[in-house]
């Protein structure tokens, strides 16, 4: 770089059109790079060759077969092409299905509703603490404890002192059968999953076989039962096959559904 | 090439290494800056990709939540390393193929500095959760028009260069240089007004950004990875271009298509339905210019594969054709209608996404830089062995990256297609391709920082003072005439 303006200046050979000494320079220290290029040529003359040419039609073949799909493509009436949306629904043709999830957070999530409608919320609270009409569902070991008893206690009423979470309530009139609020197998498996399950509660599953079979044995009596015959009579779990959390559940049925195919 | 230099040739050196010189400054600061967004660009790219299989991984940090570090990683990726390539890739083409000096070197430059700090702005944004949201446009709105204004004064010059032009033949590599600094300032011009500008219906706004992204690629990448491919691959091998009649099918078959392509990407939303499948058929048609581009290159460099092994250059640049015809073949299988149906919103797309920017434009884009630098450093590449390791661990990682993506993504399509299975188990069943994924990502980590770290001691002129080119495979580590810096065999080898 340094003797650079010096041997650009000197000509040891004044009769050539080159100058040797830049050109010695040009091509072994300042510009290597530069100076060991090729030139560029002009482009070849070579036809299109025709396997080109036919394997281009092909995929102009499938091109066009992707822009036939497409149907009525200038109709911008009707812009949600029929048929893509999923055929093999279960429920039909162009019906969004919910995807099955686990069983304890969709037996919760549809007894949550059936509390509400069942105007539980309305004496025990949506928080379940409870108040001036109803005692506590949260941290009740009613809730938590035998499933039958509690079964009865929401297919009956319950009259009379009660003992829950280690306080004694009894509250004039009671608590009246909501067999009818709840409705049926289902929302009443639900309703009590949700109670035995929300709120800091813990407890299991109650299944809708479970809850057909409280459905049985609260068939043949009438009125509200006490806490003394909840005590004698019902201090037991429902029949029927354990649900474990985590088994996939239809979110409509609440039924469970195959197994995943691996 | 004769042993003795006519007069001519020595003109010709003259004026290569004035362009050269007259464009170093501005060409190494795109592609030193261009490589550090690269290695930062992949390490958000795998952390990105760490969260989608493991969202714990890192999760105390709010500013890499999953959306804005995959936002981030993708603009880092495009902006700051493939534009900038692009520009330094740019104007050193258009300089050498209209033989003029560049004269506006130093608003380059600055131009150059300004497009750094509106990408670094622009990240810090969507880092701190303030971005648009909009797939490859995550930047907010105000950064778009600087952006363009940017461009306008970098490439300005190159439009300018071409218009004075001596009169005579205008070459392959100058349709598609030409062609990219036109499309890009259209495609950012009408993104940013349907995007951000315009009352347009929201999901309008949303294809529009779809095409955008697919056009970054198409219509900007991809035209300068092929100017420097038809630019290389003659230069390197002393060899015309197979076929000008090819070259110009390839060209205009591109120029047709790439404009319709992206709109794919919404497929089955409620936009006009000629938008979609316009854009599907457009991507299955893309394997024709790929073909004709992959069959003209290949052609030219035919007879010389050893030296396509040897020159670090031609190797990057062949391989980026490669993958630009393999791109095509996929683009074409997986872009009709049942097959978009079953991966529109699986890893696949993303698949397609990394073999375009880093497998296609990025490969050709080292060789181009492997070509340039040391040609405006006046400094041979200091380690074959850095080439070497830049090269195989970019192939397979992106070939991991890409086939990954791929099967994962069907796998993750059938498994949202069965309605009796939740959407957990399609995504255990895919994870383990995001695992593959996010190490192929970290073997790229590894790669661009070998390649940053060369080019970075390149730019300091550290690189080795000598005549001899810096090759992958020397049979003759020793010289028989003595060390090297000597000037035994000009003209006899080739970079």
């Amino acid at each position: 770089m340094s003797d650079h303006s010096s041997t650009s200046e000197m000509r040891p050979d004044l009769d050539e059109n080159i100058n040797v000494a830049q050109a010695h320079e040009a091509l072994s220290g300042d510009t290597p790079a530069a100076s060991r290029e090729k030139r560029l040529l002009e482009n070849g003359m070579e036809p299109v060759s025709l396997w080109l040419i036919f394997i281009s039609a092909i995929v102009v073949l499938v091109g066009g077969a992707v822009l036939g799909q497409g149907g009525n493509l200038f109709g911008y009436s009707e812009v949600v092409k029929a048929g893509y949306l999923r055929e093999d629904s279960p429920l039909g043709p162009g019906e969004a299905v919910i995807p099955p999830g686990p069983a304890l957070e969709l037996y919760v999530k549809a007894g949550q509703k059936v509390y509400a409608a069942a105007a539980c919320a309305g004496c025990h609270q949506p928080t379940g603490a409870g108040g001036a009409a109803a005692p506590p569902l949260a941290g009740s070991e009613w809730a938590m404890g035998s499933t039958a008893a509690l079964s009865q206690i929401i297919l009956h009423g319950v009259t009379g002192p009660i003992t829950v979470a280690g306080k004694e309530y009894n509250f004039a009139g009671g608590m009246q059968s909501m067999e009818q609020g709840v409705g049926g197998a289902k929302n009443l498996a639900a309703l009590m999953t949700y109670v035995r399950n929300s709120w800091g509660n813990q407890g299991s599953i109650v299944s809708i076989e479970m809850a057909k079979n409280a459905l049985e044995l609260a068939k043949g009596r009438s009125g509200q039962t006490t806490a003394q015959e909840l005590k004698a009579s019902y201090d037991t779990m429902l029949e029927g096959a354990e649900l474990a959390p985590d088994t996939l559940v239809d979110p409509k049925t609440l039924l469970p559904i195959d197994a995943p195919a691996e | 090439m004769s042993e003795t230099p006519s007069t001519t040739d020595i003109h010709d050196i003259e004026l290569r290494s004035s362009i050269d010189r007259s464009l170093r400054h501005p060409v190494m600061f795109f592609f030193a800056s261009g490589s550090i967004w690269l290695v930062l660009g992949i390490l958000l790219g795998f952390i990105a990709s760490a969260k989608k299989h493991a969202p714990e991984f890192l999760d105390c940090i709010s500013w890499i939540d999953a959306g804005k570090v995959d936002a981030a990683h993708l603009s880092a990726l495009v902006y700051g390393w493939g534009c900038q390539a692009a520009f330094g890739m740019i104007i050193w083409l258009m300089a050498r193929l209209t033989r003029k000096e560049c004269t506006a070197s130093g608003i380059i430059l600055v131009a150059g500095h300004l497009w750094n700090l509106i990408i670094m702005v622009g990240i810090v944004t969507i880092l701190a959760g303030q971005g648009s949201g909009v797939t490859l446009m995550a930047f907010p709105s105000y950064i778009w028009v600087s952006l363009l204004v940017v461009y306008l004064m970098i490439t300005l010059w190159s439009l300018v260069q071409f218009q004075v032009r001596d009169a005579g033949h205008v070459y392959v590599s100058q349709w598609y240089l030409l062609a990219g600094l036109l499309w890009f300032p259209w495609i950012l011009g009408s993104a940013i007004f349907f995007v951000f500008a315009s009352e347009g219906h929201p999901l309008m706004a949303a294809a529009v950004a779809a095409w955008f992204k697919s056009g970054v690629f198409l219509l900007f990448l991809l035209p300068t990875a092929l100017a420097s491919a038809y630019y290389l691959a003659p230069k390197v091998t002393g060899r015309p271009v197979y076929s000008y009649n090819v070259a110009l099918f390839g060209f205009w078959a591109l120029a047709f298509l790439g404009p319709w392509a992206g709109f794919q990407r919404l497929m089955g939303a409620p936009i006009p339905q000629f938008l979609p499948y316009a854009g599907a058929a457009a991507m299955v048609l893309i394997l024709i210019p790929a073909l004709a581009v992959g069959l003209n290159i290949l052609k030219t460099i035919q007879d010389q594969k050893e030296l396509a092994a040897q020159s670090p250059s031609l190797r990057f640049t062949t391989s980026g054709i490669v993958l630009f015809i393999i791109f095509g073949v996929l683009s074409f299988g997986l872009n009709t209608v049942p097959a978009i149906k079953m991966t529109q919103f699986s890893y696949t797309g993303y698949g397609l996404d990394i073999l375009a920017i880093y497998g296609v434009f990025s490969l050709c884009a080292f060789g181009a830089i492997y070509f340039i630098v040391p040609r405006v450093t006046r400094r041979e590449w200091l380690s074959s062995r850095f080439i070497t390791w830049h090269f195989f661990l970019s192939l397979y990682a992106v070939a991991s990256i890409v086939c990954c993506a791929i099967i994962g993504g069907i796998i993750q399509g059938q498994g949202m297609e069965d309605l009796s299975q939740p959407f957990g188990t399609m995504a255990e069943r895919s994870s383990s391709y995001g695992w593959g994924i996010t190490i192929a990502w970290a073997f790229l980590l590894v790669a661009n920082f070998v390649f940053c770290l060369h080019l970075l001691l390149m730019w300091a002129r550290l690189g080795r003072r000598s005549s001899h080119p810096t090759l992958l495979q020397n049979h003759h580590p020793e010289s028989p005439h003595g060390p090297e810096g000597e000037i035994d065999n000009i003209g006899s080898v080739n970079a």
